[in-house]
């Protein structure tokens, strides 16, 4: 009895499994053709309208779902779409940096070929640290003794003179800004030519003075200041001549009588310094 | 046990009308589950671990045909491979019989593997090329998924339809003793020396 269930169970699979097989070799690659093509159109043909019908009958159920599947991707795609925007402005946020990155650089290199700073060796640094006084006095930049930069060389920006160089390690450097009260610059003014020494203004941390060589000037408000550039004498000095340190801002009559000082305001925002220009060789081959 | 169980021809129709019914109406129509989902592997191994190996074979084969017939592809593909389903379900419960729901889930996983998986090498046998890209591998884990969880579903469904009542289900302690045993059993009742 076991024996005979177990053989019409192999009989019939492997009648199956063969019918199967010829089925697939009738039909392969031609599905909509062969011999079989008369016996499928049959089918289809009754099975249509039952198909047609289903389908009415299952549309409310698929709506319902496909309701659903649109409420999940709108959240999938707001979630995106946050996403993205996000990105956007991370993106115009570095792009503005990198268009005031690339004035500020623009500004740099304007400076350095008006005034031929090319020949001074200059290294481009960015301040990486302030003075954590509200005087910045100094400021740390990324570049050091490796790249060049000794103590006492000059510093520039875009607009004009920044300070000198007060401390250096082989990555980095401390630079002293021309607002400090150990800074001296020898300059003059443009058009009176009168020549002087740039230091910190008293009670001021952001302007300068110029102490005069002579109690009296025909100095105006708004002449530039400019490095001197002198190689000897009293006021030799470590920085090129010619460039810019900021402009006469007040011509006291009775100061400059008394001590011989002027007010000038500085060329170069130094509250905001960004990307500065160590001059790390002298042209004149000192 | 083939012998002992009633197979309910009729409702064996029915059931396989239902499930195809409801895989071309329904669920191949629906975001979720289109192009993943498949109830007739499910079905076929409900049948198979509901009557047996013969019945889960020649329910398979001749859903899986009207599956290819509807489909307009070649015939036998899913006739095969349901087959193969329906036949290995029964099997496996005629040799290592199972209680309670939870052996179902992997079992429609096993089924939708199967199909999934058997029709991408048919493909290959047959020249009719297969890209195994990360796609088809994703479509394949997802169906293997949906088999999981559409298992336990769809045999209680088919388990309605056909009637079978709860004695019969699942566990089947009654039916594989006597087949395993002959009826022989010591722990069968009635049937003391």
């Amino acid at each position: 009895m076991q024996k005979d269930v177990i053989r019409r169970r192999r009989i019939v699979l492997a009648a199956l499994v063969g019918v199967a097989i010829v089925l697939l070799t009738a039909s392969f690659g031609s599905p909509d053709s062969g011999p079989l093509h008369p016996v499928r159109s049959v089918v289809m043909t009754v099975v249509g309208p039952v198909e047609d019908l289903a389908n009415v009958v299952f549309k409310p159920v698929r709506d319902l779902f496909g309701w659903f599947g649109s409420t999940f991707n709108a959240k999938d795609q707001a979630k995106r779409l946050r996403n993205e925007r996000d990105e956007l402005r991370r993106q115009v946020v570095d792009g503005r940096a990198a268009l005031a990155e690339n004035a500020r650089l623009r500004r740099l290199v304007g400076l350095n070929t008006r005034l031929g700073l090319n020949s001074y060796g200059p290294v481009t640094a960015t301040v990486i640290g302030r003075s954590p006084t509200v005087w910045f006095a100094s400021v740390q930049i990324d570049h050091g003794s490796s790249d060049g930069i000794k103590v006492n060389q000059p510093v520039v920006d875009g607009d004009g003179l920044v300070g000198t160089v007060s401390a250096v390690t082989p990555g980095t450097a401390v630079v002293t800004l021309i607002t400090d009260r150990e800074s001296g610059v020898s300059a003059k003014i443009i058009g009176s030519g009168d020549e002087g020494t740039v230091v910190a203004a008293d009670g001021d941390p952001g302007a300068l003075a110029m102490q005069l060589l002579v109690r009296s000037t025909s100095a105006r408000v708004g002449d530039p200041v400019v490095t001197a550039g002198t190689t000897a004498g009293p006021l030799a000095t470590l920085f090129p001549p010619n460039i810019p340190v900021g402009t006469v801002s007040r011509v006291d009559p009775r100061s400059v009588e008394g001590s011989g000082i002027i007010e000038v305001r500085p060329q170069a925002d130094l509250t905001h310094l960004d990307d500065v220009v160590v001059l790390t060789r002298r042209a004149w081959g000192q | 046990m083939d012998s002992q169980v009633e197979v309910p021809r009729a409702r064996l129709w029915i059931a396989g009308a239902v499930v195809v019914t409801l895989q071309m109406a329904l669920v191949s129509q629906v975001p979720p589950f289109s192009g993943s989902a498949d109830l007739v592997p499910l079905a076929a191994m409900a049948i198979g671990l509901l009557f047996g190996s013969l019945p889960g074979a020649i329910f398979g084969f001749a859903i899986g045909l009207a599956m290819d017939f509807l489909l307009v592809q070649t015939l036998g593909e899913y006739a095969l491979l349901d087959l193969v389903v329906g036949y290995g379900a029964g099997r496996l419960m005629e040799l290592r019989p199972m209680t309670g729901r939870l052996y179902l889930v992997p079992a429609g996983a096993a089924a939708s593997a199967v199909s999934t998986i058997g029709y991408g090498l048919l493909q290959v046998l047959f020249g009719g090329g297969a890209n195994l890209s990360g796609t088809v591998i994703q479509q394949a884990a997802l169906a293997i998924m949906w088999g999981a969880v559409l298992s336990i579903p769809v045999y209680v469904l088919v388990r309605r339809i056909t009637r079978v009542t709860r004695s019969r289900d699942g566990g089947g302690s009654t039916r594989r003793r006597a087949y395993a045993t002959g009826g022989l059993s010591p722990l069968t009742p009635g049937k003391r020396r």
